[in-house]
């Protein structure tokens, strides 16, 4: 289990402005039925890609974390753009109950256990790394218009 | 006379389909370390399939990314593990697959043409004996924990 203090703690985070929130949920980690209930439950899969953000339509989780990173000062669009690539590999990979890329303790992924994360970013980023925007209503008519 | 031409779309996209390569890679990544730098070093890792009847080797590769690409194991030399070129190639035997890994075998980068930063993607051209060339995109830079470690132990750790 991860706090945010412990985490912060730890000295990974480099002091900067903004905030990243990354909210990870894993079903079934408490679960200490059979064997066969434990692969039953840690087999069990949540969609990446859907209508809506992943783990929104999810049943609770039995575990569920927060955590807040400080984005460093003077990251610019193209190392978010590489950050955010990686991330998106990782979360799929887990999601689906494999190890990530470069997983160093492979042989850990034994199922993706109702895995679901969502990243979050503040908005100002956005602006200040040039992303372009898209109103409510032009997301929704786009929506619409699948 | 139509629905018998959507037929026979249907199972020539049914033909191709089954159709498997000869060779396939997956789960590539390259290092992105420290030594990952424009004139450094690093390699890259996965596994390759070899979906042929018949054995095949590794025998290199090309990348825009660096200026020497050689495949590469560790072996045991004068008492320490080092790496070094494997003296005519990997073999893939006949239907297998072999894992490309830190602390096992790889294909090392030398002489590297830029920065690799994490979350860079590069493209390598896999060359073999006995396959065509296999062309891989978008493999990606990690950073890696493991596998380079340095390992030293004393007698306080030696008692776990």
């Amino acid at each position: 289990m991860v706090t945010r203090r412990g985490f912060l703690g730890t000295g990974a985070v480099a002091a900067a402005s903004g905030l990243v929130g990354v909210a990870a949920g894993a079903g079934a980690t408490n679960a200490i039925a059979s064997q066969n209930l434990e692969t039953f439950v840690a087999k069990r899969e949540l969609t990446f890609h859907g209508e809506h953000q992943m783990g929104i339509e999810a049943d609770l989780q039995a575990v569920t974390n927060f955590i807040a990173l400080d984005i460093k000062p003077g990251t610019d669009k193209a190392s978010m753009l590489r950050f955010m690539s990686l991330i998106t590999d990782d979360i799929q990979r887990l999601t689906r109950g494999e190890p990530v890329l470069a997983d160093p303790a492979p042989e850990l992924a034994i199922g993706a256990a109702r895995f679901s994360a969502y990243v979050g970013f503040d908005h100002r980023y956005f602006r200040s790394w040039g992303f372009r925007l898209c109103s409510r209503r032009a997301f929704m008519s786009f929506r619409r218009s699948r | 006379m139509r629905k018998l031409s959507l037929i026979i779309a249907a199972v020539l996209v049914l033909a191709g389909c089954s159709a498997k390569p000869d060779i396939s890679a997956t789960d590539l990544w390259v290092k992105s370390s420290e030594t990952s730098i424009a004139g450094g070093m690093t390699a890259v890792y996965g596994t390759i399939t070899n979906n042929t009847g018949a054995d095949i080797v590794l025998t290199g590769g090309q990348t825009d990314a660096a200026g020497i690409t050689e495949v590469h194991e560790m072996a045991m030399i004068d008492g320490q593990m080092k790496m070094q070129e494997i003296d005519g190639g990997l073999t893939i035997p006949a239907g297998q697959s072999i894992e490309l890994e830190p602390g096992g075998n790889h294909l090392m980068l030398m002489q590297l043409t830029t920065d690799l930063l994490a979350g860079d993607e590069i493209s390598v051209t896999f060359s073999f004996t006995g396959a065509d060339d296999l062309v891989v995109d978008g493999i990606v830079a990690k950073p890696a924990e493991g596998g380079d470690e340095q390992y030293h132990s004393n007698e306080m750790e030696m008692d776990n």
